[in-house]
C-alpha cells in the first residue's frame, strides 16, 4: 500500500488486518442464529455495517524522495489521515525491482507471523517481475544472507513465495 | 544484489583469506559454477595497488552454516536448492599468486612480470586471466622465446625463453607414454631454431634426428635433421640401422677400446652389476697392461687370467666373471680396437660450427651401451669445453657456444651413486660456467640425485603418478606444494606444466601440435633467422671497417 502526496509517498506492506466494533468499549456478540445465511443476517441488520470496522496495519518499508525510491524508514510517519491506496502493478514491481525492502520486512518485530509476510511480498512481488522465478531465485539469495543461512525459516519463506 | 550489469563477465569471486606462503582463498561468485573451475587455470587479482597473476590449485566446496551439511535440504523444493547454491553453499578456490604484473589502469603496464612479495587484500576481485594478460606474463615470440603450446582453456600462445632454458641445465619428465619425446623434440627444435646454443642430443632410440615415431595416427614425425638440414648433423653407432631407415648419416662414430679408460668402465657398475672387487681389479688391470687394457683383458683365455689372479692377489672367480662382462662390452660393434679418426673431435668441430648434433644409437639401444657411449663422449667434451672456456676468459670472442647436452633414461647417468662418478653429474652441478649444461629426460626423476635435481632449472613436467617423483620434481619450487594436484591431474597425453628458470611462473600448458602447422613455422623461423644472421654479419662488417679506417 501507499500513503502520501505524489513525490512523497509511503510505502508499506499490509501485515496485520482485523476486524471488531466501532466503539471499542463494546464487544460483538454472536448473532443470527435464526437466519439461514451470513448474506441474510446482513440484510436484515443492515445497521451491522456501521458498527463494525476492519483495521489494517502495514509495515512501512520505504518511501519516494522526488524521483529516488528509499527502502528504509522515512524522516517522518505519514500524515494523519493521509488516504492509502493500494499499490498498482507498476507501482510494486517499482518498489520492488531491488530487493533492499526485506532486510527491512525480515528483521522487522511486528505483532504478526514475519516469514509468513516476508513469504507473501515475495509472491506478490515476483507475480509482477518479468521473470518470477529468477526474481524468486535472487531474492532467496539475498534473504539467505539476511538470515544467516537460518535454513529452516528460509525454506518457510520461500514455500510461502511459491504458493 | 540481484542481476549486476556491470559485472565483467571474467570475474570469479572475491579474495577472502590466504597468506603468501600458502596462498589465497578466493569466494566464487553466486553465478559462478565450481564445475567450470580448473585447476592450472590463470586468474587476475586486482588489489589496490597491484594486479596479481596466478593459477588456480585447488577447488573446494564450502558451506556457511554447519547445519546445511548435517540436513541437506531434500530435492524436493528444487528452488531451495537454487537459493543456497552460492549463498550458504559455494564454491571456493585456491589462487597461487606468482607475479605481479602492474595495474592495467594504472598506466603501469610496460612494468615487467616480478615476482610476488605480497598478497592482495581482502575481498580483492579474482577474475580470469585475459589472453592479454598471460602474453604480458610470458612474452610474445621473438628472438629468444620460442611458443610451445596454449594454457588450459584459453586461446593465448606460451613462450618459453629458449635461451634461459639453455642458461642452466633443464629436464623433461614424465610416465612413460605421456610424451616425453614430442616435447624434447619441440625444445630441441626450439633450440635451434632461435640459435641460443649447441645441441648435442644422445638418441637412444633414434627418435630425433630423422625421422620420429608418433603414437598417433600418423606414424611418422620429421626429425630435426628434416627441419633444419644443413644445421644439424647426424651421426650414428649403427650405420646399417641408420641405412636402413633411409637416413645418409654424417658420420659413423666408433670408439676404440684403447680409448675407454677404467673410470668409463666404472661406470657401468649398476648396469653389469660390477662388485666393488671388480672395480677395483679393473683399475689394477689397467695399470698393470696400460692404454689397451680392455682388448687384451677382453681376449685373455683362462689360464692367462688365472696366472694374472695370482699375480695380483685377486679372487680367480672375480676376474672370471668380470671377464665374461667385459667381453660382453668389447663385443659392442662399434667399439674397435683402434680408430683413426677421432669422434670426439669431429663432434666438437661441428658444435664449434654451430651445427647441432644428433648421434643415433641404432640397434645398439641398450643401457649398457648408452652409458657408455654418452658418458665417453660427454667427458671428452667436458674437458674440452673447460680448457676453452678457462682460456676465452680473457677474450670474449673466443668463448665456444653454449652447449646443451641431451640424455635420456637419465637417472641411470645421475642416479645418487653414480652420479658423482659421471661427466654428466658434474656437468649438471658445475659446468653452467662453462657453458655446457644438461636437458634430461627422465620418468623416474625421484631415482636422480638431489644435489642435481637441485641444480635443474627449467622443469617440464608431463604427467606424473608417483608421489617421490613428484615431490623431486617440485623440491626448491616455490609454492611447490601448491602444484601438486595440478601437476597429479594432467592429462596423460599433450599436458605439460612448465616451471623454473626459463618461464616467469609455472604454467599448465597444452602442448604445441608437432605437425605439418609446426613444420611451416619452424621453416619460417629459420628463414627470420638466416636474415638476421646476414644483418649481422653486414653490421660486424661496418664496424670492422670503421676500426680499420681510423
Amino acid at each position: 500500500m501507499r500513503v502520501g502526496e505524489a513525490g512523497s509517498e509511503i510505502y508499506g506492506f499490509v501485515c496485520q488486518v482485523s476486524s471488531g466494533s466501532l466503539d471499542v468499549g463494546r464487544r460483538v456478540s454472536a448473532r443470527g442464529r435464526d437466519e439461514a445465511t451470513e448474506d441474510t443476517l446482513f440484510e436484515n441488520n443492515p445497521e451491522l455495517t456501521s458498527l463494525l470496522r476492519t483495521e489494517f496495519s502495514a509495515l512501512v518499508a520505504g518511501f519516494r524522495d522526488g524521483d529516488r525510491l528509499l527502502h528504509r524508514l522515512p524522516p517522518s510517519p505519514p500524515r494523519l489521515h493521509g488516504f492509502v491506496h493500494a499499490c498498482d502493478d507498476e507501482e510494486l514491481r517499482g518498489f520492488t525491482a531491488r530487493l533492499d525492502y526485506l532486510s527491512t520486512l525480515a528483521t522487522a518485530t511486528a505483532r504478526c507471523p514475519i516469514d509468513e509476510l516476508v513469504g507473501a511480498a515475495l509472491r506478490h512481488a515476483s507475480r509482477v517481475q518479468p521473470d518470477p522465478r529468477a526474481y524468486l531465485v535472487a531474492a532467496g539469495k539475498a534473504l539467505t544472507t539476511l538470515l544467516a543461512s537460518d535454513l529452516r525459516r528460509l525454506s518457510t519463506i520461500l514455500r510461502c513465495a511459491q504458493a | 544484489m540481484t542481476l549486476d550489469p556491470d559485472r565483467s563477465p571474467r570475474r570469479l569471486g572475491v579474495v577472502v583469506a590466504g597468506s603468501l606462503s600458502k596462498g589465497l582463498e578466493a569466494r566464487l561468485d553466486d553465478c559462478v559454477s565450481v564445475e567450470d573451475m580448473a585447476v592450472g587455470r590463470y586468474v587476475v587479482v586486482d588489489g589496490h595497488r597491484h594486479r596479481f597473476f596466478g593459477m588456480i590449485t585447488d577447488v573446494r566446496l564450502s558451506a556457511a552454516n554447519p547445519e546445511i551439511v548435517a540436513a541437506p535440504p531434500d530435492g524436493s523444493d528444487p528452488l531451495l536448492v537454487e537459493v543456497l547454491a552460492g549463498t550458504s553453499t559455494f564454491g571456493m578456490v585456491d589462487v597461487a599468486p606468482m607475479l605481479t604484473i602492474g595495474r592495467a589502469d594504472l598506466g603501469s603496464k610496460l612494468i615487467a612480470p616480478m615476482p610476488v612479495k605480497t598478497v592482495p587484500s581482502h575481498f580483492a576481485p579474482v577474475a580470469e586471466a585475459s589472453e592479454e594478460d598471460v602474453q604480458t606474463v610470458f612474452g610474445a615470440e621473438d628472438q629468444t622465446h620460442f611458443y610451445v603450446g596454449k594454457p588450459l582453456d584459453m586461446d593465448a600462445r606460451i613462450c618459453i625463453d629458449v635461451k634461459r632454458f639453455a642458461e642452466r641445465s633443464s629436464g623433461i619428465f614424465g610416465k612413460s607414454g605421456t610424451g616425453k619425446t614430442f616435447l624434447t623434440r619441440l625444445l630441441l627444435a626450439g633450440i635451434v631454431q632461435k640459435q641460443t646454443a649447441v645441441n648435442l642430443v644422445f638418441d637412444m632410440h633414434s627418435e630425433y634426428g630423422w625421422r620420429g615415431s608418433s603414437e598417433g595416427q600418423r606414424a611418422e614425425v620429421k626429425g630435426l635433421k628434416q627441419l633444419f638440414g644443413g644445421q644439424v648433423s647426424v651421426f650414428t653407432l649403427d650405420e646399417d640401422a641408420s641405412l636402413a631407415r633411409g637416413v645418409k648419416a654424417d658420420h659413423v662414430v666408433e670408439i676404440g677400446l684403447d680409448q675407454i679408460s677404467p673410470e668409463d668402465f666404472e661406470l657401468l657398475k649398476d648396469v653389469l652389476d660390477l662388485s666393488e672387487a671388480a672395480c677395483e681389479s679393473i683399475h689394477r688391470l689397467a695399470r698393470r697392461l696400460g692404454r689397451d687394457w680392455l682388448r687384451q683383458f677382453a681376449d685373455t683365455e683362462a689360464p692367462e687370467r688365472e696366472q694374472i689372479a695370482a699375480d695380483f692377489g685377486l679372487n680367480p672367480g672375480t676376474l672370471n666373471v668380470l671377464h665374461r662382462k667385459v667381453e660382453r662390452i668389447a663385443r659392442l660393434p662399434f667399439l674397435k680396437p683402434s680408430v683413426r679418426d677421432d669422434s670426439v673431435k669431429r663432434i666438437l668441430a661441428n658444435l664449434q660450427r654451430g651445427q647441432h648434433v644428433v648421434l643415433e644409437f641404432g640397434r645398439h639401444d641398450s643401457l649398457d651401451a648408452y652409458l657408455l657411449v654418452a658418458n665417453f663422449l660427454t667427458q671428452r667434451i667436458h674437458d674440452t669445453y673447460r680448457e676453452q672456456v678457462d682460456r676465452a676468459m680473457g677474450d670474449r670472442a673466443k668463448m665456444p657456444r653454449p652447449l646443451i647436452i641431451t640424455i635420456e633414461e637419465a637417472h641411470k647417468f645421475l642416479g645418487p651413486e653414480v652420479a658423482h662418478l659421471t661427466s654428466f653429474g658434474k656437468i649438471a652441478r658445475e659446468l653452467r660456467k662453462y657453458l655446457v649444461t644438461l636437458l634430461v629426460v627422465d620418468q623416474r626423476p625421484s631415482s636422480i640425485d638431489a644435489d642435481v635435481m637441485s641444480q635443474i632449472g627449467t622443469r617440464v613436467t608431463c604427467l606424473l603418478d608417483d608421489e617421490r617423483d613428484i615431490q623431486a620434481v617440485l623440491s626448491g619450487i616455490p609454492n611447490g606444494q601448491a602444484l601438486r594436484s595440478v601437476l597429479a591431474r594432467l592429462d596423460s597425453k599433450q599436458q605439460a606444466i612448465l616451471l623454473g628458470h626459463a618461464v616467469p611462473m609455472p604454467v599448465v600448458i597444452r602442448t604445441r601440435e608437432y605437425g605439418d602447422d609446426f613444420y611451416k613455422d619452424v621453416a619460417r623461423g629459420r628463414l627470420t633467422a638466416n636474415g638476421d644472421a646476414t644483418e649481422n654479419r653486414k653490421q660486424r662488417l661496418k664496424e670492422v671497417e670503421e676500426l680499420f679506417s681510423r
